[in-house]
């Protein structure tokens, strides 16, 4: 290395960066960098919050959707258990149809090879979640066991309801909907007989 | 051995500085310079990736800044500064080696403020960062040829102007930013 090159290198290695303006740079700089990670950070926290909103609406719904389910399992069977009398007493639906003329609806069967051997008593005027219903009782000649059939048309508060089954109060019941019409069939459990 | 990523930075603002300084030789310039190439590099890429980009970054910032300068300040062409660390001082008549030091440091600096800033930045990235003359072709985006040519017209220009009997010679300034060392009473008025 000659003298002018040890001269230079000399004076260059002399200069070093203001100690105060080193820190400030470093200072930014460290503030740039953990700004860099806020835009991340933030998505995930959007992306966090929106799964569990919609992880919490889904449960919500669920949750109502169970509960209308289980509050229309349990209506119907409180209504067979009572035993009221039925209105109009009527061994065919086109008589029961006739006279339960305030009903909004035609009474129409649900499909199913029960229905076939159980023999009509009747009906009467009954509400479900609200709506005006028909509950509809038959017997079962072979068992004398009774037979509560509730049917409404699908309501705004009934669209929801589940196909379901439900043991209660004594009570076998279950839920379904069919051709725009929700049905509850009930009848009491043989061991609570 | 992996270096400690600040101990890194501070080797790399200090490298920034000096080779900043090479090319304004002036202190304040050169701390905004490596203060806003070191910020553009954090923003893009989230820290300082190498020295060279470093370097280049400090070089595009100088440049928009003295095209800016050379715009604006058309009177700068011709002036002379006044140094005042040369007021009452003759040559020999230091008292101590730290004041030689000194002197010989303000010497070496006054003379390279007489060199253009593209000689000042090959010696300084040949001579003190020890890069090839490819490499500083390279980064200063010339030919090796140029580099070369640069470097020894600077070495020459210093050792005739470092020589004491030539230190106020004849030898014309190449750029704008000329400074020649004064004594009171030989300022132009």
């Amino acid at each position: 290395m000659s003298d002018l090159d040890k001269r230079l290198t000399d004076y260059y290695q002399s200069k070093t960066l203001n100690s105060s303006r080193m820190q400030a740079i470093l200072a930014q700089s460290q503030r740039a960098r953990r700004r860099r990670y806020y835009p991340a950070l933030a998505a995930a926290a959007v992306l966090l919050v929106a799964v569990i909103g919609s992880w919490l609406g889904s449960w919500h719904q669920y949750s109502l959707k169970n509960q209308q389910t289980t509050l229309t399992l349990r209506e119907a069977a409180m209504n067979h258990a009572t035993r009221l009398q039925v209105d109009v007493e009527a061994g065919s639906l086109s008589v029961l149809q006739k006279n339960l003329n305030k009903l909004p609806f035609n009474l129409v069967m649900p499909e199913g090879s029960l229905y076939e051997r159980l023999s009509l008593i009747g009906g009467r005027y009954c509400t479900i979640s609200g709506n005006l219903a028909a509950h509809l009782k038959f017997t079962d000649p072979g068992t004398t066991e009774q037979y509560s059939l509730f049917m409404t048309p699908v309501a705004t508060n009934l669209k929801s309801v589940d196909d379901s089954a439900m043991q209660i109060v004594g009570v076998d019941v279950s839920l379904w909907q069919e051709n725009d019409v929700v049905y509850a069939l009930a009848k009491s459990s043989v061991h609570s007989q | 051995m992996i270096k400690d990523q600040n101990v890194v930075d501070i080797e790399y603002l200090n490298a920034g500085y000096r080779y900043a300084f090479s090319l304004s030789e002036n202190q304040q310039d050169s701390e905004d310079l490596v203060h806003d190439a070191w910020i553009r590099l954090d923003k893009r890429y989230g820290k300082c990736p190498d020295k060279p980009l470093l370097f280049r970054t400090i070089r595009n910032l100088f440049i928009d800044q003295y095209r800016r300068k050379r715009k604006v300040q058309f009177s700068d062409f011709d002036e002379v500064r006044y140094d005042p660390a040369f007021e009452g001082r003759e040559p020999g008549g230091v008292e101590s080696a730290f004041e030689t030091a000194y002197m010989e440091a303000e010497a070496l600096q006054l003379q390279l403020d007489r060199l253009r800033y593209v000689e000042r930045e090959a010696l300084y990235l040949s001579v003190v960062e020890g890069y090839t003359a490819d490499e500083v072709a390279q980064m200063t985006s010339s030919s090796r040829g140029t580099v070369l040519s640069l470097m020894h017209r600077a070495k020459g220009k210093l050792r005739r102007w470092l020589t004491p009997d030539e230190a106020t010679g004849s030898d014309e300034p190449d750029n704008n930013n000329t400074v020649v060392k004064l004594t009171p009473g030989r300022n132009r008025s």
